[in-house]
């Protein structure tokens, strides 16, 4: 049965193929280049599991120890997640032992494919997803390995690789952009981080920025489309 | 940082990033109606700190930047225009981060 899954889960795949490959070496790059070894490198691939998140991360581990900014970081960074698991609360009810792996390998790519992806006839829905979710996180580990490879073997110098993240983010930025009512929240990041680096300096303005951000999205909550839409 | 420094930062982000994954599937039965008031705040929460925390990425990654020379800021200000560009003329995300990278790249030597 296996076999059959991820022989039918492949097709729907290769796009994140692709993108996985890729970013995953980017990611093992840089983290090489900030000195920390491929092992670093893989287990965060394993057990983290989060594209953008990696690469902060990448920054993170290489910067002087901060719990307190490293778990606010991630929350903020993947908050998007809160949402992903909504559709498949019904869905996954049956899951059994599969389930904890479907929640834990719950990317932006792999629920994207999900919300599409049919289950041919015959074949459990719920093994063909978690062919879907363990291939696609087997493209991040070997995208990551590659990386490592690239950057330990290649001549040339890397010096400037690192603006791979910046422009990953310009790029989504850019993604999100696009959606107009969601515009005043993207300007609240920009500005609020921005005030925080010049008046707090380069240390510890992220977390200054964080909180600088919850205040200014709780008084722009009435411009948020869903909720006018309730009313 | 040591070992377990960097050990420990890497649990706390797989700890924080299954948390926001698992939270629905820990929190909610099943899936909750437009209006469904108490999940209001951390719902409206979750739909705009997405935009709002790549904003702030985008910063981060810029921090560096120094305005005294131009070495301190061409590199950064043509990778983010090249890779715009490429982005909104071909609309294919993984060229624009190559493209941009590239362009950066180039920039740190020539500046």
């Amino acid at each position: 049965m296996w076999v059959r899954g991820f022989a039918s889960a492949f097709p729907y795949t290769i796009p994140v193929m692709t993108g996985y490959l890729s970013l995953g070496a980017a990611f093992a790059i840089l983290m090489e280049r900030n000195g920390l070894a491929v092992w670093w490198s893989v287990l965060m691939s394993v057990i983290v599991y989060a594209g953008s998140m990696q690469f902060v991360g990448a920054g993170l581990v290489a910067a002087p120890f901060a719990p307190l900014e490293t778990a606010v970081l991630t929350l903020m960074v993947n908050a998007r997640h809160l949402f992903y698991g909504l559709p498949m609360l019904d869905r996954w009810r049956d899951s059994g032992r599969l389930k904890p792996y479907q929640i834990f390998a719950l990317t932006d790519e792999t629920f994207s494919v999900l919300l599409t992806a049919k289950a041919p006839a015959g074949m459990n829905p719920r093994a063909f997803e978690f062919c879907v979710a363990l291939m696609n996180q087997l493209y991040w580990i070997c995208g990551t390995i590659i990386g490592a490879i690239i950057a330990n073997a290649l001549p040339f110098d890397t010096a400037g690789v690192e603006f791979s993240m910046t422009a990953l983010f310009v790029v989504i930025f850019l993604e999100q952009w696009k959606s107009r009512r969601n515009r005043a929240f993207a300007v609240a990041g920009v500005a609020a981080t921005l005030v925080s680096r010049v008046a707090f300096g380069d240390k510890w303005f992220l977390l200054y920025a964080m909180a600088m951000i919850i205040l200014a999205l709780i008084p722009l909550r009435r411009l948020d489309a869903e909720r006018t839409a309730e009313q | 940082m040591t070992n377990g420094q960097i050990l420990l930062t890497i649990i706390i982000m797989s700890v924080c990033t299954i948390a926001t994954r698992a939270v629905p599937f820990i929190l909610l039965k099943t899936k909750p109606q437009a209006g469904d008031s108490n999940i209001g705040i951390a719902a409206y929460l979750g739909r705009s700190l997405p935009y709002a925390s790549i904003g702030m990425l985008v910063v981060y990654c810029l921090k560096d930047t120094q305005f005294a020379s131009a070495a301190g800021f061409a590199p950064q200000v043509l990778g983010v225009l090249a890779t715009a560009a490429v982005y909104l003329l071909t609309n294919k995300s993984l060229a624009a981060i190559i493209g941009g990278t590239a362009v950066y790249m180039v920039c740190l030597r020539v500046f």
